[in-house]
């Protein structure tokens, strides 16, 4: 399947949007269980540098020519992310 | 945008700075006119103070007379009588409650006494006392004011939820995100930033606007990504709630939990031994000894618990606050025992570099350090940025005035035609709706019923009207009528005040009234520049009938 101009800005956008949200959202599931800091502290700093992730992303985003690229280089690190965090939750890290 | 007349969108191709050219200019327009509108209301809310002085004209009396009688808030009971009175109360009628909050005076120990806890719905819910026997109190309606309106608070409220509630918050806040991502692109894509500072060439048409947009944003970049930035801070678990849900959980009250956690380190979880609530007293002193601050408020976790703690914060002094980074009070956590658990000093960062960081953060938005100065400063950063968002938007149609770039394909005339009409309302037009906003607070009669909303709907009544005349007349037509409109209404200003109420500029000089002087004299500073503004427009139209000092035309201007 190949995707006209206007279809391939559009998926480009969402994903920077929304696959950019997820994986801000994974960055800041996983790292307070990381940082060696109070829980309440490591959350707020992990959601703080959340939309500076979603920031990068986005911009990398437009530069990337290759949608296939910008597809894997946001999900798969959200899903690894995503995976990395419920297994520290369960091991209760 | 069809896919068949556009051969490339232009997204992500090229080298990186043209790639982020790219982005800078459609991020830019799209979100321009809305973080123009958030830029514009967001520096009049740096004086929500003055402006609101200016609206309640009526209550100009009221102040002068309490600030001639101030030392009358003498202490009615003492402190360790209203911490009493407060404790017997919440255990007689809130025992079950699992805080409680008591504010037992003010910063001199007089005034109201207090007490605050969470409901089922975890909602604060609050009862006033009695300070000289304890007893409470109904709580009064507050007093119908002389005049109905929300004053400067619409502005602050407008810039960060637009009047819509959580949806506008969310609006605003991804307009901020898309604004950060357009600072960054466009630094990248601006390589030669230092030196085009200093570069400024008047009269050339798209090059002017181009140094001029280039100017206001180098000159404030800091400011705007600070700006930006901290404006998502207020709210981040709101926007980015993955941290706080996986870590404490989605039922109600986890933000609640989390933000207890958060900005009160270290309280235990309940041991199920009960243990009766001490005297609050000896806690009092013993924190205003460690913190410095007089008592503004006692909260006590799980009370009658042996886990129980008791926490004692201060107030802040205001000539204490131009001085800090952060505006946190003092705070000392005790154990029921005595026990100092935590001591954070006024301002200090004992609770942990995140939440000290954050509060940082947010005092910085709203201008808590500095003073009157730094007001001013940021008054003037943040119209730098509605220069920038306005000078970004109408570049863009300034570059595609001499050469159509085609991007919409055969509806590119009548999308060309339509961004210069949102041109048009979202900058022209807003200031207008802005400043018949005080119009109107001097023009409907006192006795208007939701006079307040009333106001309001001037203010977006107008504004709609703008755009409507912006799509009627041609855009040079438009421009220059909604500039001379802007001009009008605020140089009048202080002659609507002066008619309108027994007080005008002259007597608020003469009796050094400078917040209500200030709104009407930056009022005309304003009018004086849109009056500049239209004057420039209607020189380079005569220019272009005699048709020779500036060589291009406007393809969408009204010219013949």
């Amino acid at each position: 399947m190949t995707l006209g101009p206007g279809q391939r800005l559009a998926v480009r956008v969402l994903l920077a949007v929304f696959a950019g949200y997820a994986l801000a959202s994974a960055f800041a599931m996983v790292l307070p269980s990381l940082l060696p800091m109070p829980r309440a502290q490591a959350v707020l700093t992990a959601t703080l540098l959340g939309f500076v992730v979603h920031l990068v992303a986005t911009l990398w985003v437009f530069t990337q020519p290759d949608l296939r690229q910008v597809a894997a280089g946001l999900l798969v690190p959200t899903g690894l992310l995503t995976f990395l965090g419920l297994a520290l939750q369960r091991t209760g890290a | 945008m069809r896919a068949t007349h556009t051969p490339d969108t232009g997204a992500a191709t090229g080298g990186l700075r043209q790639a982020m050219a790219w982005l800078h200019t459609w991020c830019g327009l799209w979100f321009s006119w809305l973080l123009f509108a958030v830029f514009l209301t967001g520096s009049l809310a740096v004086f929500e103070g003055p402006i609101t002085h200016w609206m309640t004209p009526e209550h100009h009396a009221e102040e002068e007379a309490a600030r001639a009688s101030l030392p009358a808030t003498a202490p009615v009971a003492s402190r360790a009588q209203r911490l009493a009175y407060a404790s017997n109360y919440m255990a007689q009628h809130h025992r079950s409650k699992d805080m409680w909050e008591i504010w037992p005076a003010d910063a001199e120990g007089g005034g109201e006494l207090k007490v605050y806890w969470f409901d089922e719905q975890h909602l604060y819910a609050q009862a006033k006392l009695d300070a000289n026997t304890g007893a409470p109190q109904p709580l009064l309606p507050p007093k119908v004011p002389a005049r109905g309106t929300l004053g400067g608070q619409h502005f602050v409220d407008f810039h960060y939820n637009l009047h819509g509630g959580t949806l506008g918050l969310w609006i605003v806040a991804i307009a901020a995100m898309v604004m950060l991502v357009a600072l960054v692109s466009g630094v990248i894509t601006h390589k030669r930033i230092f030196k085009d500072f200093f570069t400024f060439r008047p009269k050339k048409g798209q090059r002017s606007w181009l140094d001029a947009h280039n100017v206001v944003a180098v000159l404030s970049l800091p400011f705007q990504f600070m700006i930006a930035y901290t404006g998502i801070v207020f709210t981040a678990t709101t926007y980015l709630p993955a941290g706080v849900l996986a870590h404490y959980g989605n039922d109600a009250g986890a933000h609640l939990r989390y933000t207890t956690e958060l900005t009160a380190p270290g309280l235990q979880p309940r041991s199920g031994i009960p243990l009766p609530v001490p005297a609050l007293e000896p806690f009092a002193a013993h924190a205003v000894a460690l913190m410095g601050q007089p008592v503004r408020a006692m909260v006590l976790d799980h009370p009658g618990d042996a886990n129980m703690r008791i926490s004692v914060y201060g107030w802040n002094d205001q000539k204490d606050l131009v001085r800090r980074m952060s505006d946190s009070t003092g705070m000392v956590a005790f154990a029921p025992n005595g026990e100092v658990l935590h001591v954070r000093l006024p301002g200090g960062s004992a609770d942990g570099v995140a939440s000290f960081t954050s509060q940082v953060l947010s005092n910085l938005h709203m201008t808590g350090l500095g003073g009157l100065p730094m007001k001013w400063l940021f008054f003037l950063c943040g119209l730098a940025g509605t220069a920038m968002m306005g000078t970004g938007a109408v570049l863009f149609m300034v570059k595609r005035r001499n050469k159509s770039l085609n991007e919409f394909g055969p509806r590119t005339a009548s999308v060309y035609r339509g961004i210069e009409a949102l041109n048009i309302a979202a900058i022209a037009g807003l200031a207008i709706a802005c400043i018949a906003y005080l119009w109107a607070n001097r023009l409907l009669p006192l006795a208007t019923e939701e006079r307040a909303v009333m106001e309001l709907q001037v203010f977006f009544g107008v504004w709609l009207i703008t755009l409507v005349h912006a799509c009627a007349r041609a855009p040079q037509s438009a421009w220059r009528e909604q500039l001379w409109a802007l001009a009008a209404l605020c140089l009048l200003l202080p002659l609507l005040n002066g008619l309108t109420t027994d007080d005008h500029l002259i007597a608020e000089v003469s009796r050094g009234d400078w917040e209500s002087a200030g709104v009407e004299l930056t009022s005309m500073v304003f009018g004086l520049l849109a009056g500049w503004g239209a004057m420039l427009l209607r020189a380079r139209r005569l220019a272009q009938r005699r048709g020779s000092t500036y060589p291009h035309r406007d393809l969408t201007g009204d010219t013949p």
